[in-house]
């Protein structure tokens, strides 16, 4: 029996929240203290993330993939060797001493042995209308790779020089600054970087352009090396300037293409933890600093520790594997899209369900028309190299890990593989403007939107789930499903999953029982279905106030 | 019948608190414990109610809900005695029968026997005792008795102080004792069970603050009360009369 119930709302907004303390939280409501496999939604709301599905055969060779790149197909490092693929199902070995074999004939090229790889970075470069693959692995020479149109494989290690002396030996990042390329963090020199002459010269002349395969000149007038004075941990072009990001400074280089060659220090007080961390998203490029993801643009304008770092919301996640870099993969892609960031840690050692990750979400703030970071967690998605590219004209993300030995593409269908994805989505708990008075829970209504079945469940915790506090168990939400809407493009008319008659968004209330002096509700994975998509738009808090104790 | 465990948590569900497991009951802290006591208490407010509830009236078989006891000539005190199932008896002080046929023998003679002296023993209380008729008693003028004398500490004496050997009959019913396992069962009918979940209510919304509620409860268990009182304790057949 309730009398004077009141209602309330809380809007799912700002992501995963674990720096502030409980009496802040107390005013976030629509903030989470615990978002696992959710992304904060650019349509508002936290999403439950999607699946990934194994698109390709598995690689050849044995061991954890350590390259992939969305290239004519499909570009894999596994083992010591590199594989390509047109039709996601036959692999061919590529590190070969070739120049324009079709792929019929790859079997006779000299196998190039590419021993004890550590991991790919590829940087791709379009010459002449023709566009080619450049890679390091960390230990063995740079090399670059190209697929013609006319069904032709070329694949070339590159040297510094003609006799093949060893300076971009061990290079571990490389990227395009213009049309020159630039390597670095290699063995025999850490501290510097090495750029080519610029790509638009001719390099094998007199032959045909389109027969040929640029092998980047590194001994060329407008070529050299730049000493930093620091250990290169990464590099990457942004707009005209090259930025170089070192353990514990970075700097910004421009001119190379010139000679007029500049090189100013972004800051001197921070650095990178791990060249695959570093994205351009959100017109700024963000990185792994030892304190957090930082951007350029903060870190330049506030250069000091801390003041930059835009993931201090979810420091208590990241700072840990930062101390353990060692221990680590860091591994980073973008979702353009959703204006996202994925950032993993991945441990070789631990099975694929116990990695973790974050998602960084670049979101708009209506109420401040302004944009924010909001984060969230991923677990049991892992990856051990990440690539995200253009296939066919959509957005393609292609993961692979430890584990399975095929190619995985990101955000297609809604199990991890065949796996259920479990998730976790608990708002912070507050005291719903009644400090220190008893809130008994009567309803809570889930206003949500499902784009398949899903059942999900909802758990009231009260009073920090405390142990002197009975807490409910978890309450099952009736069966949603994909609202079939007219005009909506989602709908299918005749699909046995649609519900006519529902609405976009629909609420779902579930009786509660129990009560405390603050409250958070909690959305969980029932795993009695795989569950397809659904986001958390708000949730509807009905309850009664009294009593102090 | 209902179990301790059931009732906690009905009334639980009715204030829209968390039910418990039989383990939780156990290891009850915060509301859900005082939930418990509450049943508890709430059970006896209702037994204190009349000793003349069913749940009370159990506890000897043979004969049925009596006790007989022989009363030794010169000996006033006696005690009460325990009763078999380990539940404390009490008398009901009106039915004490006072007679000079042994009821305790097996003797067939002595049981066809009809007895010669049968009165009803008066209920008095141990001050009533001691105002009127304790310096009496104390000058060892032994007859018939007459009274019988409730003590506080589980004894009963009969005054005058008994001049032969005489036997005594007397109901007994048992004493409410409170529940502690989940699954010990409640002795109310389970239609009145509602009575019962009315009163815990009551303590439980009181425990919150909410006098609005516990007031409404209170008026539902009232009425409850009376209902069951009724039914399980009125003599319909008996009819206003004369005394």
């Amino acid at each position: 029996m309730a009398s004077n119930m009141q209602v309330f709302s809380l809007s799912c907004r700002g992501g995963l929240n674990l720096s502030s303390n409980n009496h802040e939280l107390l005013s976030k409501p629509g903030e989470a203290i615990d978002l696992v496999n959710f992304e904060c939604s650019k349509e508002g709301g936290y999403r439950r993330i999607e699946g990934y599905q194994p698109i390709t055969t598995a690689v050849p060779s044995t061991g954890h993939i350590k390259g992939v790149l969305n290239y004519r197909g499909i570009l894999a490092a596994r083992g010591d060797n590199l594989y390509h693929t047109i039709d996601d199902t036959n692999w061919v070995q590529i590190n070969r001493d070739m120049t324009n074999i079709l792929v019929g004939a790859v079997g006779t090229s000299a196998i190039l042995t590419r021993p004890n790889t550590l991991r790919y970075m590829f940087s791709k470069y379009y010459y002449n209308n023709k566009e080619y693959v450049f890679m390091v692995d960390g230990v063995n020479q740079p090399a670059v790779f190209s697929y013609s149109d006319d069904l032709e494989y070329r694949f070339a290690e590159i040297t510094a020089d003609t006799v093949g002396s060893t300076p971009l030996k061990g290079a571990k990042y490389c990227t395009f600054y213009k049309n020159q390329l630039v390597l670095g963090g290699m063995t025999g020199d850490p501290t510097s970087i090495f750029y080519s002459s610029l790509a638009n010269t001719d390099l094998l002349s007199p032959e045909d352009d389109a027969k040929e395969t640029p092998q980047e000149n590194f001994n060329g007038s407008t070529s050299g090396a730049l000493d930093f004075g620091d250990v290169v941990t990464g590099i990457m072009t942004h707009r005209d300037t090259l930025y170089v990001f070192c353990q514990s400074s970075i700097f910004k280089v421009n001119g190379l293409e010139n000679g007029q060659l500049q090189s100013t220090p972004v800051t001197r007080d921070i650095g990178c933890v791990d060249g695959f961390t570093v994205q351009e998203i959100g017109g700024d490029l963000l990185f792994l600093a030892p304190d957090g993801l930082r951007t350029i643009a903060k870190t330049e304008r506030l250069d000091d520790v801390e003041l930059g770092v835009v993931s201090r919301k979810v420091s208590a996640l990241i700072s840990p594997r930062i101390r353990q870099a060692d221990r680590y993969l860091f591994t980073s892609t973008v979702i353009r899209e959703k204006n996202q960031y994925r950032l993993w840690f991945t441990d070789l050692a631990n099975p694929v369900g116990a990695q973790r990750g974050i998602i960084a979400a670049f979101t708009y703030i209506d109420s401040t028309q302004s944009f924010e970071w909001a984060f969230s967690e991923m677990a049991g998605l892992a990856a051990s190299v990440v690539d995200n590219g253009y296939h066919g004209g959509a957005e393609r993300i292609l993961h692979g890990n430890q584990r399975d030995g095929e190619i995985m593409q990101q955000e297609v269908g809604y199990t991890f593989s065949s796996t259920t994805i479990d998730y976790v989505c608990q708002l912070a708990y507050t005291d719903y403007s009644a400090a220190g008075v008893r809130k008994n829970i009567h309803k809570v209504l889930l206003n949500s939107r499902a784009e398949g079945n899903v059942e999900t469940g909802i758990e009231i915790r009260y009073d920090y789930n405390g142990a002197d506090v009975f807490q409910p168990a978890i309450y099952p939400v009736a069966r949603m499903t994909l609202p079939a809407v007219f005009g909506k493009t989602k709908t299918i008319f005749g699909d046995s999953i649609v519900l006519f008659g529902a609405s976009t968004y629909g609420d779902t209330d579930v009786y509660t029982e129990g009560s405390g002096f603050v409250v958070s509700p909690r959305i969980k994975s029932l795993n009695t279905i795989q569950d397809s998509i659904f986001d958390i738009q708000s949730i509807e808090i009905d309850l009664t106030i009294g009593g102090k104790i | 019948m209902y179990t301790f465990l059931e009732v906690v948590n009905l009334a639980l569900r009715e204030v829209n608190e968390i039910p418990m497991t039989e383990q939780q009951l156990a290891n009850a802290r915060g509301l859900q414990q005082f939930a418990k006591e509450s049943s508890n208490r709430a059970f006896f407010d209702i037994t204190n109610e009349s000793p003349k509830w069913p749940w009370l009236q159990k506890a000897v078989d043979t004969p049925t809900e009596q006790e007989v006891r022989k009363l030794a000539i010169g000996i006033q005190w006696y005690d009460t005695e325990t009763l078999m199932d380990g539940l404390r008896q009490e008398p009901d002080w009106s039915t004490f029968l006072l007679t000079d046929k042994d009821l305790t023998s097996t003797d067939a003679a002595v049981i066809a026997s009809k007895p010669e002296i049968v009165s009803t023993l008066k209920y008095i209380t141990y001050d009533e005792w001691i105002s009127k008729f304790r310096t009496e008693d104390f000058r060892g003028n032994l007859g018939e008795p007459k009274y019988i004398i409730k003590y506080s500490s589980n004894k009963y004496g009969v005054s005058p102080v008994p001049d032969v050997d005489y036997s005594i009959s007397y109901n007994v019913r048992s004493q409410a004792v409170r529940f502690r396992l989940s699954s010990d069962v409640i002795p109310i009918p389970e239609e009145f069970i509602t009575v019962l979940v009315s009163r815990i209510k009551y303590y439980l919304w009181l425990f919150r603050e909410n006098d609005i509620q516990a007031k409404f409860s209170l008026g539902e268990y009232q009425a409850g009360l009376m209902n069951m009182k009724r039914t399980l304790l009125s003599n319909k057949e008996e009819r206003m009369r004369a005394v």
